[in-house]
């Protein structure tokens, strides 16, 4: 018993060590006071963009700007952190629901840096030849969609807890794309697959039942898992068609390296090479990208008068 | 003599596991594999991510330790029987609750950060602790305590001199438990932006960069057995005799 | 002193009282057992008397003071217990196990240190050697002297005993006996001893209390008890042979056979022989100045030698020894363990005190019987 603890004194700094990390922990800490007054711009990102070429190391360069700090968190919990005033910028996906639902904005990108990623159905081109009024009908959605729409339409199933099939099945309707007598003969079977986040199922769903409305019989294999799964199912005639966006086509499927920033010429590319290569077509494209994007919180941006990403990088050198 | 060996025992591990971790980091931080991870694998952002997540750890199991003995201690008194039954039942549920939630959970209540983080460790910590302490308790034999008592030690003295002392090891087993799943768990924390060794691992599973993924879960995983191999020399140095 | 007056206990959610309007005195310096079958009580009313357990209705007086309006804590400090090996502190060295009264009474260090090494001598254990041991590193019997040494610590007027020698086997339990009424002799106190071993009542009690559920149903000495038991009960538990019992009534430095030959070591064998012709004891024992017994020569092997060694050369050494404080039914058993029909007797484990021999044994129970 020659080594004593003196326990009391443990016990003592350890209950006032406890206390006053808990009282400082439930302070938090915030970077906003006011709408517009920022005292450091903190930018919240996820893992991959704090490190990617095409992310935040490059996005500084082109715009010659430089965050105070930066804070690395999980991708979906930036636009919390972004609403509840932790970061006055953050990254996220330019089409995400919680954008419009917590008034968020997105910032243009006007060198445009960022990769374009648009969306548009990539159809096996027997299937295609044997029922080319696919072209027509999918073009009803692929017209119809933007930035706006699909951020309304994420945030109904995201925020707003509504289910896919509802929510695609509301929009087609006051789209008219139902119509109330679908032809009584079936077509055929046609599988229809998506990647499983709720952009991807929407289209997924809006294609099902519009499909199912011009008379095809639909095989719904949506929401099959990520990028690689559903792509590996198209070019094993698992199924028939998705959704694939420019970006992700040029990068990860046709394995180039660099990003192509213009969503024309990005279409253009992909479709020509899917074409040659895997025998893979690319209909028209809905012109909303869901890309990278930058935002701010509304009367931030609107108090500093910050549209684009170039007068962000201003704001942040003159302070 | 006898002390100089014991200490090389209890020393000399702690050394080759920090001298492992050392090699990990110079190793990868001279061969990053591209560009993208060489951003990340510098000796300064490593040494930032390892002290983000030591200090994550530390705070959170200091407080589990101190919030649940004492916890653990007066819901193991006879008259807090029914408390007793009570926690051990919820705390054994609790436990099973992924750590992702209850980190989750934290977030929407405290936000982003570091506090978050260390509360969410806190609260997943402090079950396995509790458990330890009240299993502790009720493990030391009835007889012994009804020995003490017979023979005029007050409650208190019977708590600090029999119950406690022959209820450490268990104690100590659930501190060493709580510490690892700490270290393990800690690396969750970079979802809601505290840091940590996870940095590395997220990163170099979201940008395929097995250099990043590689440094940071051996980080990690040697910094678990460093943490429980102290532990373990601690706990012979408060063990009774 | 202790006096129970009609002490009940009954538990919560219990029909009946486990121990029912007892009524107890147990005079100072006396042994008192208790004595009953599993379950009837003995451990309650034991641990009411140190108020472990508080008392349905009814007095205890310790000393002359009632339980009830003293500080049990003080209370107990100034009652020795004992219970079952479990008892011992397995993070404690021996030392610090006999230390805990001592310490908890907060006696200056010197003083616990001398004390300590005082019990371990009095139960027979070399303080230089057990002191720093962990009880787990202890034989069963070892413990047990270290319980009873814990219990003796701060000296107590009072001991409570709980079957303190339950757990070890039959030899080291009469061993243990033994050293306990040697010690007793010496400390003369207040004993209030568990057991539901009628052997081990007979011998360790001044007095046997005899319990059936919760009840007192006799109160007497164990040679009341064992030529008038009271009832059916009573007599149940003593059982059949009663006379064989009575063996442990009685110690051997009681019975001496009168007149043992001895012999100094220098003595001729002539001496030897002509001693041994004197006696009826066919063995003439060797010792020294001291009167040590160093061994013994049987008379049948006298004729072996041819006459001019001295005693010294030719006694044989013998095991068959016993202490002056055991019984003759643990004579009886060492005789029969060693095929003898003699055993020599020891005053304070060397000084010889004479001999019992079969025969004499015999005799006394012919008596008894008749
Ligand atoms: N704390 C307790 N609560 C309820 N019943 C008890 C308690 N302690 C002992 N008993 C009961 O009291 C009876 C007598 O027990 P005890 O005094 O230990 O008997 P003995 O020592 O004679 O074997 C037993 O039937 C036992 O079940
Ligand atoms: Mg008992």
């Amino acid at each position: 018993m020659a080594r004593k603890i003196p326990w009391k004194l443990v016990l003592v700094i350890g209950i006032v060590f406890s206390m006053g990390f808990l009282a400082a922990g439930c302070g938090g800490g915030s970077t906003q006071t006011g709408a517009g007054q920022i005292s450091k711009w903190v930018f919240a990102t996820d893992h991959e963009f704090s490190v990617r070429p095409d992310g935040l190391p490059e996005l500084q360069k082109a715009y010659d700007f430089q965050f105070d700090d930066i804070r690395v968190m999980d991708l979906g919990v930036t636009y919390g952190a972004l609403k509840d005033g932790e970061v006055p910028v953050a990254m996220g996906f330019a089409t995400d629901g919680r954008i419009g639902a917590y008034g968020l904005v997105n910032l243009e990108d006007d060198k445009h840096f960022f990769p374009v990623y648009n969306p548009a159905p990539v159809v096996r081109k027997e299937v295609l030849d044997k029922y080319p009024e696919l072209e027509e009908i999918l073009k009803k959605i692929s017209s119809r969609l933007d930035t706006e729409t699909m951020i309304d339409l994420n945030g109904q199933v995201d925020v707003e807890g509504k289910e896919v099939t509802d929510v695609a099945k509301e929009w087609l309707t006051e789209e008219g794309l139902l119509s109330e007598t679908p032809p009584s003969e079936k077509k055929g079977k046609i599988g229809v697959g998506s990647k499983e986040f709720t952009e991807q199922l929407l289209l997924g769903a809006m294609t099902v039942q519009l499909l199912e409305n011009n008379g095809f019989e639909v095989e719904d294999k949506t929401g099959l898992a990520g990028t690689n799964v559903v792509r590996q199912a198209l070019e094993t005639g698992e199924i028939d068609l998705y959704w694939e966006y420019t970006g992700t086509a040029w990068l990860a499927h046709l394995g180039h390296e660099e990003p192509i920033t213009d969503s024309q010429e990005a279409f253009q590319k992909v479709k020509e090479e899917d074409l040659a290569k895997n025998n893979l077509v690319w209909l028209d494209y809905a012109d909303f990208d869901n890309t990278y994007t930058l935002m701010m919180r509304k009367e931030d941006a609107d108090a500093l008068g910050i549209k684009t990403i170039s007068d962000l990088a201003r704001v942040i050198k003159e302070d | 003599m006898r002390l100089n060996k014991e200490w090389t025992k209890f020393s000399l591990p702690l050394f080759l596991l920090a001298g492992a971790g050392f090699l990990v980091i110079w190793y990868f931080v001279k061969n990053p594999g591209g560009a993208m991870a060489a951003r990340i694998l510098t000796y300064q952002h490593i040494g930032w991510l390892l002290a983000q997540h030591i200090l994550m750890v530390l705070i959170s199991s200091f407080m589990a330790i101190m919030t649940a003995v004492p916890l653990g201690i007066i819901v193991s008194r006879p008259r807090l029987r029914v408390a007793g039954v009570i926690i051990e039942n919820t705390v054994n549920i609790a436990q099973t609750v992924p750590s992702i939630a209850v980190l989750a959970l934290f977030f929407t209540f405290l936000g982003l950060g570091f506090s978050t983080a260390v509360f969410a460790l806190w609260l997943y910590s402090l079950l396995p602790v509790l458990r330890n302490t009240y299993a502790g308790m009720k493990l030391v034999p009835a007889e012994i305590v009804e020995a003490a008592k017979g023979m005029g030690m007050s409650p208190r003295r019977v708590l600090t001199r029999i119950e406690l002392p022959l209820a450490i090891p268990v104690i100590m087993a659930g501190i060493r438990t709580a510490v690892v799943i700490n270290v393990g768990t800690a690396t969750l924390a970079t979802f809601i932006g505290a840091g940590g060794l996870g940095h590395l691992i997220v990163t170099g599973i979201t940008v395929q960069r097995h250099e990043l993924l590689f440094t940071g879960s051996v980080l990690s995983a040697l910094l678990a057995i460093f943490c429980d191999h102290m532990l373990g020399g601690l706990e012979s140095l408060v063990r009774p005799g | 002193m202790i006096r129970l007056e009609r002490v009940t206990k009954l538990y919560a959610g219990q029909k009946n009282p486990v121990v029912n309007e007892l009524t107890l005195e147990i005079p100072a310096g006396e042994v008192c057992i208790l004595l009953g079958p599993s379950g009837c009580g003995k451990t309650t009313t034991l641990k009411m008397i140190n108020r472990l357990v508080a008392p349905t209705s009814g007095e205890i007086y310790v000393n002359g003071q009632n339980t009830r309006e003293v500080d049990p804590i003080k209370l107990r400090l100034n009652i020795g217990y004992v219970i079952q090996e479990i008892g011992l502190f397995p993070h404690m060295t021996i030392a610090e196990n006999i230390a805990t009264v001592p310490r908890e009474k907060k006696w200056p260090r010197d003083k616990i240190r001398a004390c300590v090494h005082e019990m371990l001598r009095l139960v027979g254990l070399e303080p230089d050697l057990y002191s720093e041991r962990k009880p787990a590193t202890l034989s069963g019997g070892q413990r047990q002297r270290v319980g009873v040494a814990r219990a003796l610590a701060a000296d107590p007027s009072i001991l409570l005993m709980d079957e303190p020698f339950g757990a070890v086997d039959p030899i080291t339990r009469s061993h243990l006996q033994n050293e306990f009424l040697r010690i007793q002799e010496k400390m003369r106190k207040t004993v209030v001893f568990v057991t539901h071993d009628i052997d081990e009542a007979i011998k360790m009690g001044d007095k046997i209390a005899v319990m059936r559920e919760g009840k007192l149903v006799q109160y007497d000495s164990p040679e009341k008890l064992l030529s008038a038991p009271k009832d059916d009960f009573v007599e149940k538990l003593v059982g059949h042979n009663r006379t064989l019992k009575r063996l442990h009534l009685i110690q051997v430095k009681d019975v001496l056979h009168k007149e043992t030959p001895v012999v100094k070591p220098e003595s001729s064998l002539e001496d030897v022989a002509r001693i041994s012709s004197q006696s009826k004891i066919r063995a003439v024992f060797v010792v020294d100045q001291d009167r040590r017994l160093l061994g013994v020569i049987p008379s049948n092997k006298l004729n072996n030698w041819n006459g001019n060694e001295k005693a010294a050369d030719v006694f044989e050494p013998l095991q068959n020894i016993i202490e002056a404080k055991a019984t003759l039914n643990d004579a009886l058993s060492v005789m029969l363990g060693a095929g003898e029909w003699y055993v020599a007797v020891l005053n304070n484990g060397s000084e010889f005190a004479g001999i019992v021999t079969l025969g004499g044994l015999l005799e006394l129970v012919k008596e008894d019987a008749a």
